[in-house]
Order: structure tokens, then sequence, then C-alpha cells
């Protein structure tokens, strides 16, 4: 530069950068939008989901305007669609609250990993596209088809208002709950895929994250307001604080409680209303602060994608000692260096006889023994918080951590059994393994033995939580064994299915999110519409209802989990009594005996189609490879 | 060792083998050359049982790829264009594994390893990772990989891609050491001064039809009328003009098939002669009529590249 000559504006390269065109809507966006518009599935299920929606909402109608009869006056009907439409809304705006929040983080989870697999990371990395717009439009283009989804489903509970009974706010303010919340998930996914090997692995990550944040803000902050409330003497927060206690209050008001948590939001959005909550401060307030995350997550992605490129591209990282090793070599004046591979070398163990099996079982869940030991931390530090802010004798302690790990326990199970094949496939090692000696039945069967034995992780933790708890006595040693047979049903039936969809579709992240769908559709969306038919709309009657009722949630694990927490609870302090234990079903109360059975029989059924899975994902296998199992 | 004949495999719309028959003896190299897309990877995934053929048929070591596709596994070692690999495993557990999945004894496994990792020059690296490794050592853990069950047959599918000069001589006195051992190679290689160094008998594809097959002095032999002879002229001030005025010579005699100029300003001609044609007097007697003096006169000898440029379309599909 010479002299006189203006400096060039260091402004002028970050405002272009931040140009929302080249920021979301540059050249990755366009690509990846150009690659899903040529797929006929992504049209055939968006046109399914409409289908669905817009069936629900004309059965809905149909039933009601069949069961207020012809003798009943115009004003009648309209009253019960103004009762019904309500539920309707609701059950739609947390279904599609549930599948976004789900969806979002297994569309971006691999979307930064299948670069790198694909080598076109660095390839991206050297044209003038910053990390930040990587990330962004990587972010940007997976979202877009969620925000499809969910400008589906707006028609159709804009629609329903027409019923009359649902105010335009709950619908927006549902949506923008939905929409934030699938943006945080997305740009969490983003941030692990940055960071991890493997698109599954991120998005598990990614899950445990949205957990934490929408669990464990909320009861941060419910420990905090009972510490400030706290009727111990000398126990109050402003007491233990001291002289350091602030002017201001120190009790968390309900809203931001409530805003600090999407389903919480949500929850208020759509009860809350009728009580009087101050529900607009919530929603607007949730969705930023799922913004606000959203944000930190893409920086944190954009950040570290540079730097774990070069570190996996450059010289690999050494330990402590691999360094002493390095520098030893150094000063002995060695002429040649240390080689690198070699620093890297381990000692080889030996394989076994059944060598897929035996890699499939070392795989572990944990990329390194650090995140183990963080992940152990992490839990023992909510737990801890758990067992100080809640009494051992309260059911709240043991049943909500139940229900959020059955659910991660089901996600887990939906994403990591469809990653064995695929990863093979992705890795190109497949072909080499065809070539050998072992047969199909041997692939299949350690493919899904390995997906299962890496699901140890939420179980354990959940039944050492559920130990702690019987130590104290205060439930009953048969809930240990009810519960690891009720993990074990949906963990071996989404293995078999995710082995199948793995063969059935090319990519990790497709079958990944068909066998999640599968998931939903079982496990949220049936019993919804169950709900809605036999409940709301009474469809065929009480009886009907009722075994409809029972079939479904029968085979519903986090129900299952839940009852027979529930059922198992007591005072044991003179023994373990099983004759006084009592889960309650919808039709009857029933003894230690039947729920052993009925949980035994739910989980058979689970596993025989998992198995079943197991066997259509074999003869797939034996057809597409030529080879007889 | 390898039979095959009258084989098509299509894709859809697309054959990508087509009504190909090619025989491979025991013990030979057999040079598999054709420009991207012509079939030679189709073949070799068909040799190796891993797509079925359309028609036709495969044979190795007499056995059919169509029934005994286990009985072949055992034989043949397949080796492709793209090799993946476990990064979670080491060199040995990597080949161990492989050694384990065709049920070879578990006594016998260390022992083999080792052997097999002497002649591919990797027992330095036996406990580093295989992610590690570079890209040279990756293709010879390849070639170690499907050396583990002492197959007959070695299907290797462009096993120099890739690799720089020294690593692809190392590569090729590897495989002239296999085939001393007594196996039959298939090699697929874009490289082909190396294929011609190393290989018996080449077969070339292009479209997934075979244009050519046999031995290399056949292949130079078909294309053995067409010698092309490199005439220097001596600096001159007006050497362009010189160089124009002697192709334009040449181009005008009926013997020559082309004239090229190489270098105008260092006075390089590149002239083609028409096929058999014994005569080269003329040559000289037209450059010093086009007013060129000559600096040397080299007849080039026929390469592989030559007889693959010559035999081929440059078509692709």
């Amino acid at each position: 530069m010479t002299k006189g000559e203006p400096r060039p504006s260091r402004l002028a390269p970050l405002v272009r950068n931040l140009d929302p065109r080249t920021l979301f809507f540059g050249p990755i966006f366009q690509k990846d939008m150009r690659i899903s518009g040529r797929k006929l599935g992504v049209y055939i299920g968006r046109s399914l989901f409409a289908l669905l929606l817009a069936a629900v909402v004309s059965i809905a109608f149909y039933s009601v305007w069949q069961s207020t009869g012809f003798n009943q006056s115009p004003s009648a009907r309209i009253q019960s669609l103004q009762n019904l439409a309500p539920v309707i809304v609701v059950s739609v705006l947390w279904v599609q609250f549930v599948a976004m929040a789900l969806l979002a983080p297994v569309l971006t989870g691999g979307a930064i990993c299948e670069e790198r697999r694909a080598q076109t990371l660095p390839t991206l990395l050297t044209t003038p596209l910053s990390p930040v717009q990587i990330v962004c439009s990587k972010g940007a283009s997976r979202l877009a088809q969620l925000i499809i989804i969910a400008l589906i489903a707006l028609p159709v509970l804009l629609g329903v208002r027409l019923f009359g009974g649902v105010r335009a706010e709950t619908i927006l303010a549902g949506s923008s709950i939905s929409l934030t919340t699938a943006i945080m998930g997305a740009s969490i996914g983003l941030w692990f895929s940055a960071r991890a090997a493997r698109g599954t692995t991120a998005t598990l990550a990614a899950y445990c994250m949205l957990a934490l944040l929408m669990a464990g803000l909320p009861m941060l902050a419910s420990a905090i307001n009972l510490i400030a409330e706290s009727e111990f003497p000398g126990a109050r927060l402003p007491d233990l604080l001291g002289p350091w206690a602030p002017d201001w209050p120190l009790r968390i008001p309900t809203d931001v409680l409530y805003a600090s948590s999407p389903p919480l939001a949500l929850g208020a959005v759509s009860y809350g209303s009728a009580v009087g909550m101050p529900i607009r401060s919530i929603w607007v307030g949730a969705s930023l602060w799922s913004l606000l995350i959203s944000l930190g997550a893409l920086t944190f992605a954009s950040v570290s994608l540079r730097a774990v490129m070069r570190r996996s591209l450059g010289a690999p990282k050494l330990t402590r000692r691999q360094r002493r090793q390095h520098k030893k070599a150094a000063r002995a004046g060695d002429a040649s260096p240390v080689d690198p591979g070699q620093l890297r070398a381990r000692r080889s163990r030996t394989v076994a006889d059944r060598p897929v099996l035996w890699r499939e079982i070392r795989q572990s869940l944990f990329p390194s023994k650090a995140m183990l030991v963080a992940a152990v931390l992490g839990v023992v530090l909510i737990m801890g918080i758990m067992y100080l802010a809640v009494d051992i004798d309260e059911l709240a302690l043991a049943m909500i951590p139940i229900i959020i790990g059955t659910i991660l326990i089901l996600l887990q199970a939906a994403l990591l059994s469809s990653g064995g094949f695929a990863s093979e496939r992705e890795a190109r090692t497949l072909d080499a393994l065809l070539t050998t000696r072992i047969s199909p039945f041997q692939l299949v069967a350690s493919k899904m033995l390995g997906s299962i034995r890496r699901q140890w992780f939420i179980p354990l933790i959940l039944l050492i939580h559920m130990g702690v708890i019987v130590a104290y006595r205060e439930t009953h040693p048969i809930v240990l064994l009810h519960l690891s047979i009720i993990f074990l049903g949906p963990i071996v039936m989404l293995s078999g299915t995710g082995v199948y969809f793995a063969l059935r579709f090319r990519k990790s992240i497709t079958a990944s999110s068909v066998n999640l769908a599968l998931a939903l559709l079982l496990w949220l969306v049936w019993p919804i519409c169950m709900g809605v038919f036999f409940g709301a709309l009474d469809i065929g009657g009480y009886e009907f209802g009722e075994a409809m009722a029972n079939f479904t949630l029968f085979t519903h694990p986090v129900w299952l989990s839940a009852v027979s927490v529930e059922g198992a609870r007591g005072h044991f302090s003179d023994g373990f009594d099983l004759s006084n234990l009592d889960y309650d079903t919808p039709s009857s109360n029933l003894g230690v005996v039947a729920w052993t059975i009925l949980v035994f029989a739910s989980t058979g059924v689970q596993i025989f189609i998992g198995l079943l899975a197991a066997l259509a994902a074999l003869l797939r296998f034996e057809k597409h490879t030529g080879r007889a199992a | 060792m390898i039979e095959i004949t009258h084989l098509t495999k299509r894709f859809g719309d697309l054959t990508a083998v087509d009504d190909l028959s090619i025989s491979i003896e025991a013990g030979e190299i057999f040079g598999f050359i054709g420009p991207n897309g012509a079939g030679k990877s189709t073949t070799m995934k068909v040799l190796a049982c891993l797509l079925k053929p359309d028609s036709g048929s495969a044979k190795v070591d007499d056995l059919s790829v169509r029934a005994q596709g286990d009985a072949i596994r055992q034989r043949i070692g397949y080796m492709p264009d793209f090799i993946g690999y476990y990064d979670d495993l080491t060199v040995d557990e990597y080949l161990q594994f492989f050694a384990a999945a065709f049920r070879l004894p578990r006594k016998k496994r260390r022992s083999i390893v080792s052997g097999v990792l002497e002649l591919t020059d990797l027992t330095a690296k036996r406990d580093t990772m295989v992610s590690s490794l570079s890209r040279g050592m990756s293709q010879r853990l390849g070639v170690a990989r499907v050396l583990i069950h002492d197959p007959k047959v070695l299907l290797l599918d462009e096993p120099a891609s890739g690799l720089d000069p020294r690593a692809r001589i190392e590569m090729r006195s590897l495989l002239t050491e296999l085939a001393r051992m007594g196996k039959t190679l298939m090699v697929s290689s874009h490289i082909l001064s190396e294929l011609a160094e190393m290989c018996s008998s080449i077969g070339i594809i292009e479209q997934g039809r075979l244009i050519f097959a046999g031995s290399i002095d056949d292949a130079y032999a078909r294309v053995k009328g067409a010698e092309r002879i490199l005439i220097r002229l001596e600096p001159a001030d007006n050497i362009a003009q010189i160089v124009a005025s002697v192709v334009s010579a040449l181009d005008a005699d009926e013997r020559v098939e082309s004239a090229t100029p190489v270098d105008g300003k260092a006075g390089v001609i590149d002239v083609e002669l028409k096929d058999a044609e014994p005569g080269r007097h003329f040559l000289l007697e037209r450059v010093i009529a086009g007013g060129g003096r000559i600096a040397s006169f080299e007849p080039q000898s026929v390469n592989l590249e030559d007889a693959f440029l010559r035999l081929t379309k440059g078509a692709i599909q």
C-alpha cells in the first residue's frame, strides 16, 4: 500500500460475510436445495404430512357433525365444534413441536460430518466462503425442509379456527416456539457436527444438550427457588450469600422459568391461557431464548470448524507422554524424526473369530474416555442438584429422570442402530467385507448386537438412580427388573428396524430419520390420535376406546416406565413386601404378578418385531448381494 | 484361470459391460486398460462376486461366479479402486480382522499376518493406527489385506492410483514379486508405462466392449505401421518460417500421415508416416526442399500409450 492511499476497511469483509443472502442462501444452500428438490421422497413425505393433518381435522369435524345428530340445533353443533377445536389445535401443535425438535438435530447432525467424510470440506474451506457462511448455509438448507413442514401445518391450524374457540395467538405462539426450537436444535446439531466424526454421534450429543436445556434449566431454576424460599433457618439463599446477597429478590419469576424451556412454554401456551397465565411474555421470551442459544451454537460451530479441520489435516495431537517421547528422540539427535504415525500407535489386540462382532462391541458410544468422564460428571452434577433440592420420598425425584431418560433411550435406539451398516458403506469397507467368507447372517446379527451393546449408558444411569431410591427403601427393588425389561423392548425393536432401514436407504441420515419417524409415529402420533378419536370424539363407544387405550399404553415404554415407578413406590422400612404394590392402568389396578407379566409380554412383542425387522434386513441383504445366509 | 465369456452387465439403461470375452492364463499379469467409465471396475466386481452378470458367464479357476461364489471368494483377493479402512484399528488388527473374516485358524493368524506384513514391507507399521498411514502405505495395506488368505487370483483396481513415483515403483516390484510367486493378477491402471513394464498381456476396453486382448507385443504390432519420427532442425534466425515451409512440404507428400510442429521456435517437427511405409529418404529430401537443415533425425518407438490412443476413440459413457 503506497503512502496516502486509503486503508482498506476491516469492516467491509465482515459486513459482506454477514449479508443474509450469502450467509444463509449462498451456493451451499442452493446446491443442497437442488439435491433435495430432485428427490421424489421429499415431495411424497410433505404430501403425506399434509394429508395426515387434513384427515385428522376432517374426521374430527365429520364425527362431531354425526354425533350431534340431525335433531340438534345449529348452535349446539357449533358449541361441540368449539369444544373440539382447541383439542385438535393443541394436539397438532404438540406433534409439530416434538417432530421438529427431534428432526432438526437429525437433519443437521450429519451435515458437516458428511462433507468431512466425503473429503469435500477442505475444498470448501479453500473457497472464499467463510466458515460462518458454510455453517449457516448448511443449517438453512436443512431447516428449510422443516419450515416447509411447519408452513404446511399452518393453513390446517388456521382452518380449524373456523370452528371457533381457538385464539390466533395460540397458533402463532405454538408455531413460533416450534420453529425457534427447531432452529435451536439444528444449530446445536451443526455445532456437534463440526466436532464429531459421525452424524449419529453428533445427533445424539445434540439431543443430550437439548434435554439439558429443556429440562436442566427449569430444574436449576426450580432448585434456586426452593433454596430461596427454604423454610429452614439459615438455609435460605440470602442467608447463604450473606453480605453478597443482592437487593433484588432472588426468586426466579414463573414466566421466566417457563420461558427458559420450550416444552414448558408450549405447555403454558396450550393450557396456561385458560388459567390466566401471561402467555405472551412466555412465548416471546422462549422464542428469543431459543434464538439466542442458536446464535451461540452457530458461533461455536463456525469457530471450531476451521480449528477441527486444521487438526485433522495437520499433525496428530500428541499426548503428554508422546510429546516426551518426541522430545527425547530429538535430544538424542536421532536423524530420523519420530514418525507421527508411530506416535499414534497402540498395542494391537487379538481379533476374535467373529471379527465384525468383535469390532462392533468395541465401538464406544463416546468418542474418547474424556467425553465419558465429562458425561458422567454432568449426570452426577444434575442428579446431585436434584437430590439436594427434592426430598427422596418425592415422586418427582424418581419420575422426572425416568421419563426424560426413557425418551432419550428411544431416541438413542432410533439413531444408533442405523449407523452400523451405513458407516460401512460410507467408509467404503462393505465391498471388502463382502469378498470375505463372512455370512450375511453374521454381518446383520453383529451389527444389531453391536448397536444394542452401545446403548448401555442411559439405562445404567437410570437404574443407578432408581437403585439409590431403592437403597433409601422408598421404592421396591422389583422396579429395577421392570425397568430393565421395559428398556430392552424398544432398544431391540428399534435396533432391528434401524438395521433394516440402514440397508434400505443409502445414507445414514435418511435411515436414522426414518427410524426416528417410526418411533414418533408409534409413541407420539398414535397415542395422540387415539386420544383424539377415542377420548375426545368417543368413536366406537367406551369399551372399544378403552381397549384401544390399553393397547396403546401397554406398548408404550414411557408410560410403562412411569407406571412401574409409581406402582413400586412406598415405605419399605420393615422389608420389601410385594403384596402391597399396585399398578394403575386405564381399565383396572393390577397386582405385581399381573404387571410383571404385562411388562414381559409388551417387551416380548417389541423384541419379536425387532427380530422380524432384522430378518427382513437379512433377506434384503441376501437379495442385494446374492449370497445365502 | 479367469474365463469371461460374452459377459454383459447393465445398470438401468446403461450397458456397463457389453458382450465381453477375456481369457487369462494362470500366472499371468493381465493389464486391464480403458478410459474412465469403460467398464473395468464393473468387470472386476463381477469377478469378485459383488455384482451378478445379466448375461454371459465368468469363471475363476473353473468356478462360476453365478453359482459358486463362496468357493471363488476363497480363491480371489479383490482390492477396489477406493479402499475403505476401519480407522479405529491398528494395521495388525486390520489384517487379523480379515484373517478371521476368511476363517483362517486362530493359531496361524499371527504368523500369516507377520508374513504378509513382511512381504509388503509394513512390519514397522504393525501397531500404527490405520487412519494415520500415508497414501502409499494405505495402498500397501490394501495389497496386504488381499493376500491374507493366500488367494490364487488378485483383482487389483487401480493399485497405483495417487502414489508418488517412488511408491509406484515399490508397488510395481511388489506386484511383480507376487506374479513370481505364482499368483494370477488382473490389474487395472491409467499409468500405462507401468503396465507395459510388468504385464504379460493386456485387454483394452471402451464403452463396455473389448477392443483388444493379447500380449503387449501384439498391441504394438497392431499400431506398428504408424511410425513416428522426430526431426530437429538447426537453429536459424527465421526458424519459424523454415519450420512452416518444411511442414507444408512434408504434408504435400502422400506417404506422410501428418507433420506437426512440436515447437516452432526450437525447430522440432513430429512426423507420422502412413502404415507400412518402408522408405525414409524422401523425408530428408522434403526437409531440404523446404529450406531446413537437419540437426537430428529420431525414429520414435511405439509405446503402450500410443497403442491405447490409437485403439480407443476416447469415448466415455
